[in-house]
């Protein structure tokens, strides 16, 4: 197996290294959270590992999801973990839209509070 | 304009009495409203017509026309949203405002002029006269002349069956906003009260918390002005996302229900 790395081997290498590295940079440029980092450097670790040793690691995932042809293995493991971190984000998504509602609600309420309040102050005033 | 048709001589006594028994409770009327300049001055009017006593705060969720400035030009408090937030988070906003208030009642009546301030008294004397906590005015419990749309009647009928299998009591207008709310309900719905197209699961959540739910029948108009919001498509989602967070409210814990008292 020492022969030349086929072009989809080279695929295999570069691109999660590639990504791994730009979500570094990305944390690095204060871009991403480091803990909505956490989840993608798993995902492109355990794929990196994978690319850089098929045949220790991703032959055997392979032989035992019963894949015949390995980078599909990767591929299945590589959606996998990426349709976690979307829940992930759904689920965040979520607790933002609560909290985005609840401060909304109370600069409404503390708006028409003030609104009162300068009335009360000023009765002359017009709106 | 229809008139409201004349009540019976025992409905008209209960209301009296209802309003003789209860003089010192403090009334908020909760008037939603979403773009509705042309609608809500005639709202308030009517509204201060029907019960005087009454406070009244209309919220306007976002609106990109003069909503806000007519309501204020009517006198009634108003409360605006930042953006647009939807029409349950909208009303919450009411109920949380009652809440911290200290109202007794709110009552909901949409800002489009579909719910006739005339019926405010049967609702709130139903409140009043039984152990309900929260009573919903009903446009099919008898035929006073409203007509909906074909399909949006069946959807209607499919969410009425649904709720009313769940609760175990005959639920015939589920998407009806006309609703009187007492301390507890509004106590609960300041704290939990559904994101979207809230008038359906609210019930289920209201039944699940130990809250107890009554149908009044009243008369609906047709709407004053504005367009209404509901598509073909829209109406197929508005079943679906109901129907799936009615059944998955059933999954969830039971909450107790507030004491009201705070």
């Amino acid at each position: 197996m020492f022969n030349a790395l086929s072009q989809t081997q080279i695929i295999m290498r570069l691109g999660p290294i590639f990504l791994f590295v730009v979500v570094l940079e990305l944390v690095r440029r204060r871009k991403l959270r480091e803990d909505y980092s956490l989840g993608w450097l798993f995902t492109f670790g355990v794929l990196v590992s994978m690319g850089l040793f098929p045949q220790v690691i991703l032959s055997s995932i392979a032989e035992f999801m019963g894949i015949i042809y390995e980078p599909t293995a990767m591929f299945v493991i590589g959606m996998g973990l990426m349709m976690i971190i979307l829940l992930q984000f759904s689920v965040v998504i979520t607790r933002l839209s609560r909290e985005n509602k609840q401060a909304a609600q109370v600069i409404a309420l503390l708006n028409t509070r003030i609104h009162e309040l300068e009335e009360r102050l000023d009765p002359q005033e017009e709106n | 304009m229809v008139d409201n048709p004349v009540n019976t001589p025992v409905e008209q006594a209960r209301d009296v009495l209802a309003s003789a028994l209860y003089p010192a409770q403090r009334l908020l009327i909760v008037i939603p409203a979403y773009n509705e300049e042309e609608s809500i001055g005639h709202v308030i009017e009517r509204v201060r017509h029907a019960v005087p006593q009454a406070d009244i705060v209309v919220i306007d969720d976002g609106s990109a026309d003069d909503t806000a400035q007519v309501a204020r030009s009517h006198q009634a408090t108003v409360i605006s949203q930042p953006y647009n937030l939807g029409i349950g988070a909208n009303v919450q906003t009411g109920f949380i405002y009652a809440s911290q208030r200290g109202y007794d009642v709110t009552i909901q009546v949409d800002g489009d002029g579909q719910h006739d301030p005339n019926e405010i008294p049967a609702l709130l004397a139903a409140l009043n006269t039984s152990t309900c906590d929260m009573v919903i005015g009903s446009r099919y419990i008898e035929d006073r002349g409203y007509s909906t749309p074909r399909l949006r009647r069946l959807g209607s009928i499919l969410l009425a069956a649904l709720i009313s299998a769940i609760t175990r009591q005959r639920i015939t207008d589920p998407t009806s906003g006309f609703r009187a709310l007492n301390r507890q309900a509004i106590a609960f719905s300041a704290g939990d009260y559904p994101f979207d197209y809230p008038e359906p699961e609210a019930i289920v959540t209201f039944w699940r918390a130990g809250l107890r739910v009554k149908e009044v029948p009243v008369k609906m108009n047709p709407r004053y002005g504005g367009r209404s919001s509901i598509t073909p498509i829209r109406s197929a989602y508005y079943m679906i996302k109901v129907t799936l967070a009615i059944l998955i409210s059933l999954l969830r814990e039971r909450q107790s229900k507030p004491d009201g008292t705070s």
